[in-house]
């Protein structure tokens, strides 16, 4: 598939790297020649040096044989142009990336539908979305719902007093018979992925991806010793557009929230949006500050500037003061490993939620739930086709290969956690846990 | 004063100008109150008649002589709000001197002050008996009185703090008309509501069994919140139950933003809902009114005259209107306490009610929740609130410096009333009921009592404290500082010895 992306920023380049990687034909746009380098030497990516609303360059990056344009500038008025551009090139499906509320509400959709908008990702409000799940399952350090929520799928990092440590999967799956209602999808030990076999015995450390009935969390969470309760005080570091969006979100369920925000002008905005949220203008690396407004007594603290530096030492100083969970937003993916042997409970990357809406679009129609941050699994939705040699099949009957793991099923609406003796039918939708390379493979039993 | 010469030969002088008006205006009441008088076959119609015609005549000739500046500094507006003020002032006063009224001019001074503040704080005794044309014409200065009210309201107000808010929210340039910059258009269709709800509040007093007379005399001190009345006992007289319920009506309305009365009536009633300032001033009506009937139960017993008089009394003392139908002197002492409170708080702003106003009441309590929690978080960054809508910096501390203001000359105004032989509870009552305008007090300026009880000098103090209510404080201290050249003196001291740090 030809693949064209305007703006080489965070998304745009994790897009191109992500994509090329699958092996599609990737052309990248972009007005920024620092930026365009650094792009052309680390990737096989064709590059063009230009805007997204430039006829010109659009053609240049071969908008002709183009199936997907994705518009990821952060300019909104650049992206619409871009993607009005290519549709009427021809180009089959569209994604902009757009920050105004009011283009992304229901006010804009006649004006998205005439120019031709067929996807619309802000990566801001989806790491704003991405937070609050967090927050909802304290402890965890990824959270997917599927099935209208019936499923979810958690990411855990295993920790020492968690009572199911040392115990094989076997072991802690006969606990819970006849009716399972978590399964252990893919687990990552020293930087490398696997999906599990019965016999993986659970160390501390491990960080772990669990698909599991909505209504099991709190057992499950208590089997994994993150018995916490919910937030109720709630510090947020950076009051920029994500930092407004979860403060305004945890405003709604009663959490008292302290936003530090640097810019006095911004801070005074902020005041004015929110309701009874603190507003305070500061550094949020001011020790004495964090200190003073009790970052030690806080649920959870939450970094979100453009700095990563600021936002891992704030959350490092914060969880030495006793604050509950530190969740950072990092920009440069090389450091996400590191993090959560420092002290940062949770980091998490803004691109990584609107990757996956552009992912899904490619894999025509497939469901990719989480795209992996630590490691390499994915976790993807798939559906059984009439008439595929899945269809009618038991789970246990399908000879999928070693790295891929039918983990839930959700059949007219309602969620169970995949067996072997599940009998699968059309229309099935699947959780699947696979390696990269088994991705296709997988796909192919299924349709 | 920035006096310019045109280019049609006139001296431009907003004070000449409007001063000019207000004159002009005052002699068609006197001449109004020259025709009641030979109708009710008075004594005085000419005295009335000549005063009407030498005010007119003086007011023409200030029209001819100047017109108004295309554009002037707020400083030459205030001038010119006082000195309109202080001309009408002067004029009622001639006519009560003309007719013999009061023996002497501090009494024609303090009652013309009186009216035209719209207080209703009066020294007139007995006024049964008065000539029927200068009770018209003590009744017609209230009326000029609110008029000159709800011209301040979309002029001279907004430039101060949120005296204006309401009003300016209803600035027809919202839709897309053009906008006088001095408010003028907003004017006429304030001016027009004033008028119609004048006719309706005669209309209901005739409806409840008044005279014409009175029905048109209480009708001008209703919708002004002026208080003034044709009867020595006020409402006590008419001793019917309908005519206070109009009262009341008509009291609560006057007492609300003329603006957001004006936008309900162009079918937008939802702003008079949603307004933080009427909730509040429903708040504090209804809350006083609640407390007091409640409590006035547990002494008193069931009775429902006594409900509606209480109610009245408290509708019309928090709208600073004055009339008196009740003892409320033998209420329990923390009953009168929270009366006192209700009149200084007073009306909306945009309305013809004085006293501190609910909005400034909300935003002050808001800042002063800010600073408390400013002193837990010290870097914290929070807005001074009225409902949602969060207040510039500079606004909320203008506000700040009128409450001081109004403190302080509360403050003052019972210290020197106190100072001529008043008791404490007269004083501070007679200075917040003043600063108000809403007139009578406890003690000695209770509602069964006039203002005779206050020696001249605390009667001059107390008129002197109406202006600076009515005018909202700044207008006077400004005017005055300027008439002085005290300010520039102040400012020529500061260049010659500039600021130096505190040691």
């Amino acid at each position: 598939m030809h693949i064209v992306v305007v703006g080489a920023g965070e998304v745009g380049s994790f897009l191109a790297e992500r994509l090329s990687r699958e092996g599609h034909d990737i052309a990248v746009i972009e007005r920024d020649r620092a930026k365009l380098s650094a792009i052309a030497s680390r990737l096989d990516v064709l590059t063009v040096e230009g805007t997204g609303a430039s006829p010109m360059a659009l053609a240049e990056a071969g908008i002709d044989k183009c199936s997907l344009m994705v518009a990821v500038t952060n300019v909104d008025e650049t992206n619409l142009l871009a993607c009005s551009l290519a549709k009427h090139a021809g180009v089959k499906s569209t994604v902009a990336r757009i920050e105004s509320g009011e283009l992304r509400g229901a006010a804009g959709k006649k004006l998205r539908s005439e120019l031709g908008i067929d996807v619309v990702i802000d990566p801001d409000a989806e790491t704003a979305d991405e937070i609050l799940e967090l927050l909802e399952f304290p402890g965890t350090s990824e959270v997917v719902r599927m099935a209208g929520g019936d499923l979810v799928i958690i990411g855990v990092r295993i920790p020492e007093h968690a009572p199911m440590v040392g115990k094989t999967l076997q072991r802690i799956a006969a606990d819970y018979e006849p009716n399972w209602e978590f399964l252990f999808g893919a687990i990552v030990r020293d930087d490398r992925t696997i999906i599990p076999r019965g016999d993986h015995r659970i160390e501390p450390g491990e960080f772990v991806r669990i698909v599991c009935k909505e209504r099991a969390r709190r057992e499950i969470l208590g089997q994994l010793g993150l018995s916490r309760s919910l937030p109720r005080r709630v510090m947020v570091l950076g009051g920029g557009r994500v930092g407004e969006a979860v403060a305004a979100q945890l405003e709604r369920r009663r959490v008292r929230v302290t936003i530090i925000e640097r810019d006095g002008e911004r801070a005074r905005e902020l005041a004015e949006q929110l309701g009874h949220s603190i507003v305070l203008k500061g550094e949020i690396t001011d020790a004495d500050l964090l200190f003073e407004e009790g970052a030690g007594r806080a649920d959870a603290v939450i970094a979100l500037t453009g700095e990563d530096d600021a936002n891992v030492l704030a959350c490092l100083y914060s969880k030495s003061l006793g604050a509950g969970e530190t969740i950072a937003v990092v920009h440069r993916l090389e450091l996400l490993p590191l993090l959560p042997h420092v002290g940062v409970d949770v980091a998490l990357s803004p691109r990584t939620a609107s990757a996956n809406a552009v992912l899904r679009l490619v894999r025509g129609g497939v469901e990719s739930i989480a795209t992996a941050l630590e490691g390499e699994a994915e976790v993807v939705e798939l559906e059984v086709a009439p008439g595929s040699p899945a269809d009618g099949a038991l789970v246990a009957e399908l000879q999928l290969p070693k790295d891929v793991l039918v983990g839930g099923v959700v059949r007219d609406g309602k969620g169970q956690i995949a067996r072997g003796r599940t009998q699968l039918r059309a229309r099935d939708h699947l959780v699947v846990f696979a390696l990269p390379h088994a991705i296709e493979h997988a796909k192919s039993a299924f349709s | 004063m920035a006096a310019q010469t045109s280019a049609r030969g006139k001296r431009e002088s907003a004070v000449v100008h409007s001063v000019g008006i207000v004159l002009a205006v005052a002699a068609l009441g006197m001449l109004a109150a020259a025709m009641v008088e030979s109708i009710d076959r008075g004594t005085h119609a000419d005295e009335l008649a000549f005063s009407g015609l030498i005010v007119g005549g003086i007011g023409l000739a200030l029209r001819s002589f100047a017109v108004a500046p295309v554009r002037l500094p707020t400083a030459a507006l205030f001038r010119a709000a006082l000195a309109s003020w202080i001309a009408l002032t002067l004029a009622s006063a001639l006519v009560y001197q003309w007719t013999g009224t009061f023996s002497n001019f501090g009494d024609s001074l303090f009652e013309s002050v009186s009216g035209v503040t719209t207080t209703g704080a009066t020294v007139l005794h007995p006024i049964e008996g008065t000539p029927a044309g200068v009770l018209f014409w003590r009744s017609t200065t209230q009326w000029f009185g609110g008029m000159g009210v709800l011209a301040l309201a979309v002029t001279v107000l907004p430039l101060l703090d949120v005296g204006g808010l309401e009003t300016s929210a209803a600035a027809p340039g919202a839709e897309g008309r053009h906008r006088d910059p001095r408010g003028r258009p907003i004017f006429r269709n304030v001016l027009a509501l004033y008028g119609i709800l004048t006719v309706l509040v005669v209309v209901g007093y005739l409806a409840a069994g008044m005279s014409l007379f009175d029905a048109v005399n209480h009708s001008f001190t209703t919708v002004s919140t002026g208080g003034f009345s044709t009867h020595d006992q006020s409402f006590a007289f008419f001793d019917s139950a309908a005519v206070e319920w109009v009262a009341i009506a008509g009291m609560l309305v006057a007492g609300a933003s003329f603006a957001l009365l004006w936008q309900a009536l162009r079918g937008r009633p939802g702003s008079l809902f949603r307004s933080t300032a009427v909730h509040t001033y429903v708040g504090v009506v209804a809350g006083t009114a609640l407390v007091a009937i409640l409590s006035n139960r547990v002494t008193s017993g069931l009775d429902v005259g006594a409900v509606r008089s209480e109610l009245f009394t408290v509708v019309s003392l928090t709208t600073t209107t004055g009339y008196r139908l009740l003892d409320y002197t033998t209420w329990s002492f923390s009953l009168q306490a929270i009366l006192l409170f209700g009149i200084a708080i007073g009306g909306m702003s945009g309305s013809t009610a004085g006293g501190f106003k609910a909005t400034r009441l909300v935003a002050i309590t808001s800042y002063a929740w800010r600073e408390l929690a400013r002193s837990l978080h010290s870097a914290l960054v929070r807005p001074t609130r009225v409902g949602q809508t969060a207040l510039d910096e500079d606004l909320a501390s203008r506000i700040m410096g009128f409450t001081v203001l109004f403190l302080g000359v509360i403050l003052a105004g019972t210290i020197g009333i106190a100072a001529f032989d008043a008791d404490v509870v007269t004083a501070l009552s007679a200075a917040t009921t003043s600063i108000a305008n809403a007139g009578p007090g406890l003690g000695a300026v209770g509602p069964t009592e006039t203002y005779r009880n206050l020696e001249p000098g605390g009667r001059a103090i107390a008129a002197f404290v109406m202006l600076l209510g009515r005018l909202e404080i700044f207008p006077v201290l400004l005017g005055l500082a300027g008439a002085t050249g005290w300010q520039r003196a102040r400012a020529d001291r500061r260049r010659e010895h500039p600021a130096r740090e505190l040691p």
